[in-house]
């Protein structure tokens, strides 16, 4: 059995430790109440955004954008992927899924080029050499509208300039109970996508268009892309959050588990070494005493 | 007799303004667009510029004029939407940091940079004179 000090030393370096996670617990927290409430009040704006595309899309009958197909047709290559990670670790499974799913993708579209947000998955794919877009560099902590619209024009300037010719997305979604990585195409629209849950009296209205659908089409396409990218940021934001609170939750219950263990160890030990002072200062005394 | 009409102007990052409204001119690709009571449905892309409302709340009308951005404006059945990227209003502008802005804008469109800074320092470029007007406008009044 090791000795009492090294036990106490142990228990003190698990209390640091705890300390640690538990503020980084609290931290995550606070952080995550401020990015929803900001996400609350981005909401109605692009809700309606995205009914009013919706409608549009309906009434533009022919295809002449570049922004969306028809069901037959193949998406265009090369692919853009922007996927979304952590700048750091300690968040549990989070990184690792949202980079997986990436992976997959890049199997399926080998010719594909790659923006990351994140540190994480930047360093990640740095290791394994994979190469991916070097001057798009963005912090996923902290999402503003303002910088998913910078995002959101880097992406649209590319694929504007044919660099890339359709966009997907990497993030993990936090929505629907837990946290589970979502891949999705943003560009090009399919136009069966939008029909799905489409109310038939909404066609009854028409609307008369200024200067044309396309033209307010093209006008509002960053828009209602930097909304979608925001919201984005926001899920695997939350998510990220999420996954470290877990985390940092299971790493305090382990550490109460086994400073429980070692004040046990501590005690046994303690008491072990006065037991055997003991002895040894009676037999010492006993064996003086035979002496005389 | 007042007529009004519902009105919701929403930007980015705020919902505006939910409410009544007696009349409405909004910066279009055609130019400014009068909006009032009982228009017909139409779809328009707003440009950047100066947006003028007429606020209705019961018994008073109040103006306000805001500088806005991109989005568009959607009249449905006597209900006129407003969506914009961002909207500011003439007092919330600063005009030494617009004009800041406007002349660092200035300076990158100089430079001859990739097709994509262009296009950012054009919208840059756009809004800080967009800022500049609002501002002066109501200043003047």
């Amino acid at each position: 059995m090791s000795s009492a000090k090294e036990i106490r030393d142990r228990i003190n370096g698990i209390g640091e430790t705890k300390k640690i996670t538990t503020a980084m617990y609290l931290i995550a927290s606070t952080k995550m109440r401020r990015v929803r409430q900001g996400l609350e009040r981005t909401r109605p704006y692009f809700d309606a955004l995205r009914a009013e595309m919706r409608r549009m899309f309906r009434h533009a009958d022919e295809t002449s954008s570049a922004f969306f197909i028809n069901d037959e047709e193949v998406i265009p290559s090369p692919v853009g992927i922007m996927v979304i990670t952590a700048d750091k670790g300690l968040a549990g499974g989070y990184n690792v899924n949202a980079i997986k799913a990436a992976e997959q993708l890049l199997a399926r579209y080998p010719d594909s080029k790659l923006y990351v947000v994140g540190e994480f998955g930047r360093h990640y794919f740095t290791q394994h050499g994979v190469p991916f877009e070097n001057s798009f560099c963005y912090s996923a902590d902290d999402p503003t509208v303002h910088k998913s619209r910078n995002i959101c024009s880097v992406l649209l300037g590319d694929l504007k300039s044919q660099v890339t010719r359709s966009l997907y997305i990497v993030y993990t979604d936090i929505r629907s109970g837990g946290e589970s990585v979502k891949t999705r195409r943003l560009v090009p629209f399919r136009r069966s996508a939008l029909k799905v849950d489409e109310d038939p009296e909404a066609d009854a209205v028409d609307f008369e268009y200024m200067p044309g659908v396309h033209a307010i089409l093209e006008n509002v396409v960053l828009s209602y892309l930097t909304g979608f990218i925001y919201s984005a940021l926001v899920d695997s934001y939350c998510s990220e959050l999420t996954a470290r609170m877990e985390a940092m939750n299971a790493a305090n219950d382990n550490a109460d588990e086994m400073l429980q263990e070692l004040r046990l160890n501590y005690q046994r030990a303690r008491q072990g070494a006065i037991t055997a002072e003991i002895t040894e200062i009676s037999s010492g005394a006993r064996h003086k005493r035979s002496k005389k | 007799m007042a007529n009004p009409f519902r009105l919701s102007i929403l930007a980015a990052d705020k919902a505006f303004y939910t409410g009544e409204c007696l009349s409405l001119v909004v910066p279009t690709t055609e130019g400014s667009y009068g909006i009032m009571a009982r228009h017909m449905n139409m779809i328009a892309a707003v440009v950047p510029g100066i947006l003028k409302a007429v606020l209705w709340n019961g018994n008073r009308e109040k103006e306000e004029r805001l500088a806005v951005t991109e989005g568009i404006v959607k009249v449905e059945g006597n209900e006129v939407l407003v969506l914009v990227d961002s909207l500011e209003r003439p007092e919330e502008i600063e005009l030494a940091r617009a004009e800041r802005e406007l002349q660092a804008a200035k300076a990158a469109l100089k430079k001859k940079s990739s097709e994509l800074e262009h296009t950012l320092a054009t919208a840059k470029l756009a809004r800080a004179l967009n800022r500049i007007r609002a501002k002066q406008f109501v200043d003047k009044q």
